[in-house]
């Protein structure tokens, strides 16, 4: 079932144009990162998709509701939940109070949200801390909590605007951990983020956003889709002998790395083995050979320069 | 509208108010401090300069003015901490992203800055009329409150000046990034009470007549639909989102 359809969607403000024609769906539990550089619409973009501020034109719909119909916002807002690029949390209200009004404005049942803030809380490791300011918090602390906030009313849906920035690696490890448990309770989440790694570690597909959607496919396809696979192989000796006869076969590309030789190539399965041949020939030594891909950042700044 | 729903929202400004100490004092020793304060200036009027009980009647049916424009500067205050706080907090993101209306939260907002205020100013009422009557029942012979007078101020006057004084600070609120800031600008508002008040003092205008309170009350309730319609306009999740400062 499409949880979140989006088609066309555009935004304006004045003569700028901050999101154009995006076109994209998630699945029921599906984990869909939407990368991009400042200044890309990523945070436009949920705002638009949690019925913050109009779109221009296009469409949008989480579930069967329509995000530009005023009942339906309504309706949308009590099922997603929301971690701003911001924690934005009372500093001088306790954790327990933070999670207690928000879960009320949602419309929470009380005994649900009394049993949601204790899990979470716990699940999170500020149980201990329920009672204390969150202005005496760290800056990890606060973003958990803000991650508790968006759960506590058990949303089928959730935003999250880069929910690992600027944070510890304990404390962002945290975070990943409980979102890749979201997934297993098959929450619909859409992630914005800087972090390439993070995107490639948890979502089951990730969208390059610069104004426009330039890709949309899940990391491993990226990977393919922009620089082919690389055959690193180790040589015992390097030589101008065995480059010259590498070169000779016209693969894509040719790098040199102290003994390593690393070869893009389109179709590695047919090239390696005619590769090592004609280095055997040319009486290179060949230590070992593997394979890499594209990393995501590779992608992702090929995408964005393009 | 859900009432209810500001009422979650009032409570929460509410708990705020009661944890930021300097917030309680300004509401709390304003009224007290004027409750007390005006009794003993009659006082000393009387004791000291042997005022004649016309003057002290006169005095009496002026001093509760200044209670109007407590309530309207006190609110300003109250209701631009509540706004601007939720800005620099960036706490108004996720409330908006709550199924709340804009008047929900408007109201919310509201019914936060307008109850605490309006029970202080009630109570320096009530301490102001105890104690005035304490000190110039000897010299008035009869207890001068309560009367039509503080009835209009207590019951129209005061709380059309409250309404008037948040409203105003959450129009100014969308413009500026302080709370020092909205409630300078939101004090320049007021400048009608204050003028008010002096035309009352050279005589010029009669600040105990019933009907001129009357006439003020109907004046500030004007004022409370302007403002509040364009608070309510200025507060949508939309120009909150992309066009507050």
């Amino acid at each position: 079932m499409k949880m979140i359809e989006v088609a066309n969607l555009t935004r304006k403000f004045g003569g700028f144009t901050a999101v154009d024609s995006l076109t994209f769906t998630l699945d029921r539990g599906e984990i869909f990162g939407l990368l991009g550089p400042n200044g890309a619409g990523k945070t436009t973009t949920v705002r638009m998709l949690c019925c913050l501020i109009s779109k221009t034109s296009g469409s949008a719909r989480i579930g069967d509701l329509d995000t530009s119909d005023s009942d339906d916002a309504m309706k949308i807002r009590k099922m997603i939940g929301l971690v701003p690029d911001n924690v934005g949390l009372y500093e001088t209200l306790s954790a327990y109070a933070n999670l207690e009004f928000y879960g009320r404005m949602y419309e929470f049942p009380e005994k649900q949200l009394k049993e949601n803030i204790q899990k979470y809380l716990k699940m999170l490791d500020l149980w201990d801390k329920k009672d204390s300011p969150v202005g005496s918090f760290s800056k990890g602390m606060k973003q958990k909590v803000s991650l508790a906030r968006a759960l506590v009313h058990d949303p089928e849906v959730l935003f999250m605007d880069e929910p690992t920035a600027n944070l510890d690696p304990e404390a962002a490890k945290t975070i990943r951990d409980v979102i890749l448990d979201l997934r297993k309770e098959n929450r619909t989440i859409l992630l914005n983020t800087h972090n390439l790694d993070e995107a490639q570690r948890i979502c089951n597909r990730i969208g390059v956003l610069k104004t426009r959607l330039i890709a949309v496919d899940t990391p491993e396809n990226l990977a393919k889709l922009v620089s082919g696979r690389k055959t690193v192989i180790l040589l015992e000796e390097m030589n101008n002998k065995v480059l010259g006869v590498v070169r000779a076969l016209n693969p894509r590309s040719v790098e040199t790395e102290g003994n390593k030789i690393i070869v893009g190539m389109a179709d590695p399965d047919r090239e390696t083995p005619a590769i090592i041949t004609a280095i055997v020939s040319a009486g290179g030594k060949v230590r070992s050979v593997s394979e890499t891909g594209a990393s995501l950042e590779d992608i992702y700044l090929h995408l964005v320069r393009e | 509208m859900r009432l209810w729903k500001s009422w979650i929202l009032a409570k929460k400004d509410l708990a705020i108010m009661r944890k930021r100490r300097s917030l309680a004092t300004a509401i709390l020793t304003f009224p007290l401090g004027l409750g007390i304060a005006l009794p003993l200036l009659i006082e000393y009027i009387i004791i000291r300069k042997s005022a004649t009980v016309t003057i002290v009647s006169s005095l009496l049916g002026a001093f509760p003015f200044f209670f109007i424009i407590l309530s309207a500067l006190l609110p300003l205050y109250i209701s631009s901490y509540g706004i601007v706080g939720e800005k620099t907090e960036k706490s108004l993101e996720p409330l908006l992203a709550t199924p709340t209306s804009d008047g929900e939260i408007l109201m919310g907002k509201y019914i936060g800055a307008f109850l605490p205020v309006l029970g202080a100013i009630y109570l320096g009422l009530t301490i102001f009329m105890f104690l005035t009557d304490l000190l110039t029942v000897s010299k008035i012979g009869h207890f001068f409150y309560p009367n039509w007078g503080m009835a209009i101020v207590y019951f129209l006057g005061a709380p059309f000046a409250c309404i008037y004084g948040v409203s105003t600070g959450v129009f100014v609120s969308s413009k500026v990034n302080n709370i020092q800031g909205a409630y300078q600008i939101g004090a320049f508002s007021l400048i009608p009470l204050y003028a008010l008040y002096i035309l009352g003092e050279i005589g010029i205008v009669s600040l105990s007549s019933n009907t001129n309170l009357l006439i003020i009350s109907a004046g500030l309730l004007v004022a409370v639909i302007l403002m509040y319609m364009l608070s309510r306009a200025t507060f949508n999740r939309e120009s909150i989102l992309t066009k507050w400062k």
